[in-house]
C-alpha cells in the first residue's frame, strides 16, 4: 500500500508540498480552506528581496552601487537570522552551505515553473542577477523571481520606458508614478532614464470603473483586440525600443497569451507592474494556476477547514474536516504537512484574547523562542510600526525536518507531522521580504521528509 | 483657502479684527460667527481643523439631559442649541436613537429615570426629538438583540450625532467663504506686543514651507482648547485648565443604529453608539498631565471601556474594533472634585480686565454640542470691544451645502457613482455633493473603499477646502479609518494628493510614512481578533512595499 | 418591578438638585409620573410606539439572520478576491462583492429613512463564485441578497 500523505492548506507552501509529494510518487491529499497570503502576493517570488532600510540586511555591496543579487543575500539572510526557517533547513553556517542553499532554491524554483507553465504562468528569474521591477505606484523590487506578466518587465535589462494608463481606469496619476519612479532608480544608483507617459483610449464597452472587471474582460478576445489596437495607434507616441508598462490588468487566465501578442504586435518588451493591495490580480492568478497545477499533477483536492488531527501509537493517523456543508470527514494520513499559513491563513488566530494554533493548540514563538499563544495579540507588537513584532514573527517551531517542536527540549510533536510555510516561526514575510521563498522551500523539503516519515512507519 | 484663492495671498497691510489662533471647533466657530457679522478675521490652526479635542469627541450634539438635575437652563438651551445645529448643517447630523437598560444592582430605579425622561421630552421638540419610550426587557431585546439578559427593563431616547471633525471643516470654510483668511498647519510662533503691551497680533509659523509671518489683529483670541493654558501663558496671561483624557474605541463598522448605555466599573455612564459609518464606545474621563501632542491610549482605558460595554452588550468582544482615538478635554480647573462632575462650563476671558493684557481673549471649556452657544458669546464680546454692531446670525444660516436637501439616487444615477459613496458624499457636502462631482472628470472614481470617499473628494478638499496633508484628510474626508485602515486607499491617495499638491517624491513617501505610523498608533492598542489578518495584509501593503527612495532606515 | 424597586434612588436624586427650578420641574413631571402609573396608562404597545416615532428615519428592528451576518462581514481584509471571481464569472452586481461588504454598515438605515429600499436589489444572481475566494469565508452571496432589501427593509450589515 503506498503511503499517504495528507497536506493541509492551499497555498504556495501546501501546493509545493504536495506537487513534490506527488513528484515522489506518494498519495498525496490537500485540504484547503479559504485562501490565504499566497492569493494576494503582489506577483513576485521573493526567496530573500532586497529590504530597503534594513540595517541588518544588506542589499547592496559596501563599494559598488549595484545591489547584491539574489545568492548573496541569501547567503546574508542566512548568516544574519539563525531563527530563520532557511537556517533551519539550509544550515546555520552560511560560508559552506550558501552556495548550496543557492542550488537547492534554484532547484525547486524550476521544478515549480515547470508545473505551473502549462497553467498559463510563467516563473522567471535567477539567483545570480536581480530583477528590478516596478509597481503600480512607481516603487520599485529588487528581487529574485517573478511570475508570468511582470516578468518581463525588468527594468535592470530596458531602462527605458512608456508607462502605460489606461484613460478612465483608476490608477495613480502617471506623473505622480514616474516622479516615484524616477526618484527609486536614483536611489538606487541607476543612471536615470527618462520615462515616456502613454494614454491609451479604450473603447466604451470596455469596463473602465474597475480593474479587476477590466481584467476579466480581457480574457475576451474581441475585447483584448480593442487594447492592443489602442497600443498599436499608441506606438508612435511611445517611441521605439521601449519597455511598455502597463497596469496589472491584461487579463485573468489569458494574461500570459495577451502579453505575448502584444509583444509581437508591438515589436517592443511588453509587461505589467507589479500589482499593488488592494489589488490582488497576480495572486489570484497564482491561486488558480496551482489548483491547476495540482489536479494535473493527481493531487486530490479536498476543500474544508480541519479541525483536528486523530493520533495513535505516538503518531498521527488522520485528519479531519469540515467540509462545505458542516459534516466531518475523516483522511486517513501517514504523514501530515501543515501549512495553513498565519492570520490570514487561519493557521494562527486570537480567539478570547489569546493567540493560539487553532488544530493542535502548538506552541507559538516569535523569532527568539518567546512564547506568544495563550497571550494577546496586542501584547506581542511594538510601539512603532516598523520595529521588529514579535507577533509577526511568530509561528509554530520546529526541528531541522520541519517538525513542531514543543517543550523546551524540542522534541518533535510527533515523528509524521511536518509544517511549512508562513507557519513556521522566525521570520516576518513583510520585513523580510522572504514569504514565497520560505513557503516554497519549507514545501518541498517538508514533504520529502514527510514522504520518508510515511514511508517507514516505525521509524522514530 | 483654495491654493489661489486671494486669501493666501499676502496679507493687506490692513489690521484684522480679529485673529483667532486654534481651529478646533470654537475657532472655527468664533471664526465664521465674525466673519457672518462683517468682522476682518484670520484663523490659524496648528494641524488640521478640529485636530485637537474636537474631532476626538464623540460627535454628539445632545441636549444635556445629565444638566436637568443641576441646571435646566442648560438643557433648555442645549436643545435649543441642537436644533439649530440640525437647521443650519442638516446633512452632517444624523439621528441616534439611545437605549438605556435598567440593572437590578443600578442605584437609580426605573421610575425615578423615567421621570428624568419625562422631563427631557419636554426639551425634546426644541431638538426635533423623539419622546421616550419604556420597554421590558423582551421588548428592549427586540430593538437590540445582543442587551444582557440580566437587565430588568430599559428606555429609549433620542439625541443627535455629528462628524465633528467635518463640522468644523464646515465652520472654517465658511468663514473662508465670507472673506476670512484661514489657514491649517500655522503655528503660533509668538504674540506680538505694542509698545504699551497691548497684544496686536501673532507671528505665525507655517509648519509645512516653513515660511514666517506677522499677523496684526486689532483683537486676539485664543481657542486652542487644551493648549489654551500654554497659549495665554505665552502672552503673559495665564489661564488654568484641570485637562481630562477621553478615549473612544472605533469600531470596523456599525454595531447597531441604536445607542446603548453602558455603566463603568465605577459607575460612570458610557455608551457604545452609532457615529457615521462605525460605532463608537466610549468615553473615559481621566486628570491628563501627560503630551498634548503624543497621546497614548493605554491598556487600562481599553479594558475599562470594553468591560463597561460588556455588562448592557455581553457579546460587545465579538466585533472587531478598528482603532481607538484620545483626546482631551479642555476643561476649565476646578480642584476637588471627580472629573465628571466639572461641569462643561465655559469662559470668554477678557485679559485685558482680567491680567492687564489688553487685546488678548481667551475662549475656554465648554462642550461639543455647545460651540455655537459659545461662539456667540465671545463674538458678541469681541464685537462690543470692536465696536462691530452686528446680530449674531450663525443660528439660521446653514453652513456650506446645508442650504437643501440632496437626492443621493439622483446624484448616484447622474454622475455614475455608486450609492454608498452618493450617501457618503451628501453626508459631508450636503447640496454641494453634485457641484463637486461635476468639477471632476473621473467622478466615480473611488479612493478609499471601505467609507468610501471618491477621487473627487479627495481633489476637492485640496482646491476647495485648503487641505495640506494625507493625515489631514482622516479627519476631513474619514480616509483610511474602516476595515483596512488605510492598506487599500493610502498609498493611492498620497498619489493623489501628490499631483494636486505637486508633491515631490520624498514628500509623498514622507507623508504615507507618517500616515501609516498614525494609524498604527491608534490600532496597536486594540488589535484583536479577526483585525490581526487585516493588519497583516496592511504590513504587506506598507512594509513588503516600501521604495528604495527615503527609505526610513529599520 | 416591585413600586418600591422602581423608586430606588429617590432621595439621592432629589438631594443632588442644582437649583430650585429643577426640584420645581422634578416634582411637578414626578408627581404626574406617580399619578400616570397608578392609573396603569402605559403604552399597550411600546415597540410599536418607538417605530412609530422614529418613522421617518429609517429605524427598523434587527431580525435574526442580521446581526450574524454584520459579524461575519465585518471580517473582511479588503482583499478583493472576491471582486476578482465575480469578474471573471461574469458578474455584474450593483456593487462589487469587496464594496457590499464594506459600505453595507450605515447603508440599512439610510437607505430605508430615504425610500431607497430596494435600490441595489437585483444584479447579484447569488452564485456564491465568490465565497470560496475570501481569506474570511463571509457569505458574502448573502450579504449581497441583504442589500437588496428583503421586502423592501434592507437592514444594518
Amino acid at each position: 500500500m503506498s503511503a499517504r500523505v495528507v497536506v493541509v492548506g492551499g497555498g504556495l507552501a501546501g501546493a509545493s508540498a504536495a506537487l513534490e509529494l506527488a513528484r515522489e510518487g506518494v498519495e498525496a491529499t490537500l485540504v484547503r480552506a479559504e485562501p490565504g497570503a499566497t492569493a494576494l502576493g503582489w506577483g513576485t517570488l521573493d526567496v530573500a528581496g532586497a529590504v530597503p532600510g534594513s540595517r541588518r540586511l544588506r542589499w547592496r555591496a559596501p563599494l559598488r552601487e549595484a545591489p547584491l543579487v539574489g545568492a548573496d543575500r541569501l547567503a546574508i539572510l542566512i548568516g544574519t537570522f539563525a531563527s530563520h526557517p532557511y537556517a533551519r533547513v539550509f544550515g546555520r553556517d552560511a560560508r559552506s552551505e550558501a552556495g548550496a542553499a543557492a542550488e537547492r532554491v534554484k532547484e525547486v524554483v524550476a521544478a515549480l515553473a515547470a508545473a505551473l507553465a502549462p497553467h498559463g504562468l510563467a516563473l522567471e528569474g535567477s539567483l545570480d542577477e536581480n530583477r528590478l521591477l516596478a509597481d503600480a505606484h512607481g516603487i520599485v523590487r529588487v528581487t529574485d523571481f517573478v511570475f508570468g506578466a511582470a516578468a518581463g518587465g525588468n527594468l535592470a535589462e530596458v531602462p527605458e520606458i512608456a508607462w502605460v494608463s489606461l484613460a478612465g481606469l483608476p490608477a495613480d496619476p502617471a506623473r505622480v508614478a514616474l516622479r516615484r519612479l524616477a526618484a527609486e532608480r536614483a536611489a538606487l544608483g541607476l543612471t536615470p532614464v527618462p520615462a515616456r507617459s502613454v494614454e491609451l483610449r479604450l473603447p466604451g464597452a470596455l469596463p473602465l470603473d474597475s480593474p479587476a472587471r477590466l481584467a476579466a474582460a480581457l480574457d475576451r478576445p474581441e475585447a483584448f483586440a480593442e487594447l492592443a489596437r489602442a497600443a498599436d495607434a499608441a506606438r508612435p507616441e511611445a517611441g521605439a525600443g521601449r519597455l511598455w508598462l502597463f497596469p496589472p490588468v491584461l487579463g485573468l487566465d489569458r494574461a500570459a497569451a495577451n502579453l505575448a501578442a502584444l509583444r509581437e504586435r508591438l515589436g517592443a518588451p511588453v509587461a505589467e507592474t507589479l500589482a499593488a493591495v488592494p489589488d490582488a490580480t497576480p495572486g489570484y492568478r497564482l491561486h488558480r494556476a496551482l489548483e491547476a497545477a495540482l489536479a494535473a499533477a493527481g493531487v486530490a483536492l479536498r476543500r474544508g477547514r480541519v479541525t483536528r488531527l486523530e493520533s495513535g501509537g505516538g503518531r498521527f493517523r488522520a485528519v479531519v474536516f469540515e467540509d462545505e456543508v458542516g459534516e466531518p470527514v475523516r483522511l486517513d494520513a501517514d504523514a501530515v504537512v501543515l501549512a495553513t499559513g498565519r492570520f490570514i491563513g487561519g493557521g494562527l488566530r486570537e480567539r478570547g484574547g489569546a493567540v493560539e494554533e487553532p488544530i493542535l493548540g502548538l506552541p507559538v514563538v516569535d523569532g527568539r523562542g518567546e512564547r506568544v499563544d495563550g497571550r494577546p495579540a496586542r501584547a506581542s507588537v511594538r510601539r512603532r510600526y516598523l520595529d521588529l513584532h514579535p507577533l509577526f514573527a511568530a509561528g509554530v517551531s520546529s526541528d531541522a525536518r520541519l517538525r513542531p517542536t514543543t517543550g523546551a527540549d524540542a522534541s518533535p510533536v510527533a515523528p509524521n507531522l511536518f509544517a511549512a510555510g508562513d507557519l513556521l516561526a522566525g521570520f516576518d514575510p513583510a520585513r523580510d521580504r522572504t514569504g514565497l521563498g520560505v513557503a516554497l522551500v519549507t514545501g518541498v523539503v517538508a514533504a520529502r521528509h514527510a514522504a520518508d516519515a510515511a514511508r517507514e512507519p516505525d521509524a522514530p | 483657502m483654495s491654493g489661489a484663492s486671494p486669501r493666501t495671498a499676502p496679507v493687506s497691510s490692513d489690521p484684522f479684527d480679529v485673529l483667532v489662533v486654534g481651529g478646533g471647533i470654537n475657532g472655527a466657530g468664533v471664526a465664521r460667527d465674525l466673519a457672518l457679522r462683517g468682522a476682518r478675521v484670520a484663523l490659524v490652526e496648528k494641524r488640521e481643523f478640529g485636530s485637537g479635542t474636537s474631532w476626538a469627541s464623540s460627535g454628539m450634539i445632545h441636549g444635556g439631559l445629565r444638566y436637568l438635575q443641576h441646571d435646566p437652563e442648560v438643557t433648555l438651551h442645549s436643545c435649543v442649541d441642537s436644533g439649530h445645529i440640525q437647521r443650519i448643517a442638516p446633512h452632517l447630523v444624523f439621528r441616534i436613537p439611545f437605549l438605556m437598560p435598567i440593572f437590578p444592582d443600578d442605584p437609580i430605579g426605573a421610575e425615578i429615570v423615567e421621570v428624568g425622561l419625562e422631563m427631557y421630552d419636554r426639551y425634546q421638540p426644541f431638538k426635533g426629538g423623539r419622546p421616550h419610550t419604556r420597554l421590558s426587557p423582551a421588548q428592549a431585546r427586540r430593538l437590540e438583540p445582543g442587551l444582557s439578559d440580566a437587565i430588568e427593563g430599559a428606555f429609549t431616547l433620542d439625541e443627535w450625532g455629528i462628524d465633528a471633525a467635518r463640522l468644523c471643516a464646515a465652520n472654517a470654510l465658511d468663514a473662508a467663504e465670507r472673506g476670512a483668511f484661514v489657514r491649517t498647519h500655522t503655528e503660533l510662533v509668538a504674540f506680538v506686543k505694542d509698545a504699551s503691551g497691548r497684544v496686536c497680533g501673532a507671528r505665525v509659523r507655517d509648519r509645512i514651507t516653513g515660511e514666517e509671518r506677522r499677523i496684526e489683529a486689532r483683537e486676539t483670541l485664543n481657542t486652542t482648547g487644551p493648549w489654551v493654558a500654554r497659549v495665554s501663558e505665552m502672552a503673559g496671561a495665564p489661564v488654568r485648565l484641570r485637562p481630562g483624557k477621553g478615549i473612544h474605541l472605533v469600531f470596523e463598522r456599525r454595531v447597531s443604529d441604536l445607542a446603548v448605555y453602558a455603566k463603568g466599573i465605577d459607575g460612570r455612564d458610557m455608551f457604545t453608539f452609532p457615529h457615521e459609518q462605525n460605532s463608537m464606545a466610549g468615553t473615559t474621563d481621566d486628570d491628563f498631565y501627560g503630551d498634548l501632542d503624543h497621546m497614548e491610549v493605554t491598556e487600562d482605558e481599553v479594558a475599562y471601556v470594553l468591560q463597561a460595554m460588556e455588562r448592557s452588550l455581553p457579546g460587545i468582544r465579538e466585533h472587531r474594533v478598528a482603532h481607538a482615538i484620545a483626546g482631551v478635554r479642555p476643561t476649565l480647573y476646578g480642584f476637588g472634585s471627580y472629573e465628571d462632575e466639572l461641569s462643561r462650563d465655559y469662559a470668554v476671558f477678557d485679559h485685558g480686565e482680567r491680567d492687564g493684557v489688553p487685546g488678548f481673549w481667551t475662549l475656554a471649556g465648554g462642550k461639543l454640542a455647545a460651540y455655537r452657544l459659545m461662539a456667540e458669546d465671545a463674538s458678541d464680546r469681541l464685537c462690543a470691544a470692536l465696536g462691530i454692531d452686528a446680530p449674531c446670525r450663525t443660528h439660521d444660516t446653514p453652513l456650506p451645502g446645508g442650504d437643501a436637501p440632496i437626492d443621493p439616487r439622483e446624484v448616484s444615477r447622474r454622475f455614475g457613482v455608486g450609492l454608498p459613496a452618493a450617501l457618503r458624499l451628501g453626508f459631508r457636502h450636503g447640496a454641494r455633493a453634485a457641484s463637486l462631482l461635476s468639477a471632476s472628470e473621473a467622478p466615480a472614481r473611488t479612493v478609499c473603499l471601505c467609507e468610501p470617499v471618491l477621487d473627487a473628494e479627495l481633489r476637492h478638499a485640496v482646491y476647495a477646502e485648503g487641505l495640506r496633508t494625507l493625515e489631514d484628510a482622516c479627519l476631513r474626508v474619514r480616509l483610511g479609518i474602516g476595515a483596512c485602515q488605510g492598506a487599500g486607499c493610502g498609498a493611492r491617495a498620497t498619489a493623489v494628493l501628490a499631483e494636486a499638491l505637486d508633491w515631490p517624491a520624498e514628500r509623498a513617501g514622507a507623508e504615507l510614512a507618517g500616515f501609516v505610523d498614525a494609524r498604527w498608533h491608534a490600532i496597536a492598542p486594540v488589535l484583536a481578533g479577526d483585525h490581526v489578518a487585516a493588519l497583516e495584509l496592511h504590513r504587506a501593503a506598507f512594509l513588503g512595499a516600501r521604495g528604495f527612495a527615503s527609505a526610513e532606515e529599520f | 418591578m416591585s413600586f418600591w424597586r422602581g423608586y430606588r434612588g429617590f432621595f439621592r436624586q432629589i438631594l443632588d438638585t442644582g437649583t430650585f427650578a429643577a426640584l420645581r420641574l422634578q416634582v411637578r413631571t414626578g408627581a404626574l409620573h406617580v399619578l400616570r402609573s397608578l392609573s396603569r396608562r402605559r403604552s399597550p404597545d411600546p415597540v410599536a410606539l418607538f417605530l412609530a416615532n422614529y418613522a421617518g428615519d429609517g429605524v427598523r428592528l434587527p431580525d435574526a439572520g442580521e446581526r450574524p451576518l454584520a459579524l461575519a462581514a465585518g471580517r473582511c481584509v479588503a482583499c478583493g478576491l472576491c471582486s476578482l471571481e465575480c469578474a471573471r464569472v461574469g458578474g455584474r452586481p450593483p456593487l462589487d462583492p469587496r464594496e457590499a461588504v464594506l459600505a453595507g454598515s450605515r447603508l440599512g438605515i439610510d437607505l430605508a429613512r430615504l425610500g431607497l429600499e430596494g435600490e441595489l436589489a437585483g444584479g447579484c444572481d447569488a452564485c456564491r463564485a465568490c465565497e470560496p475566494l475570501c481569506p474570511a469565508a463571509i457569505p458574502i452571496a448573502r450579504v449581497q441578497a441583504r442589500l437588496g432589501g428583503p421586502e423592501g427593509a434592507p437592514p444594518t450589515l
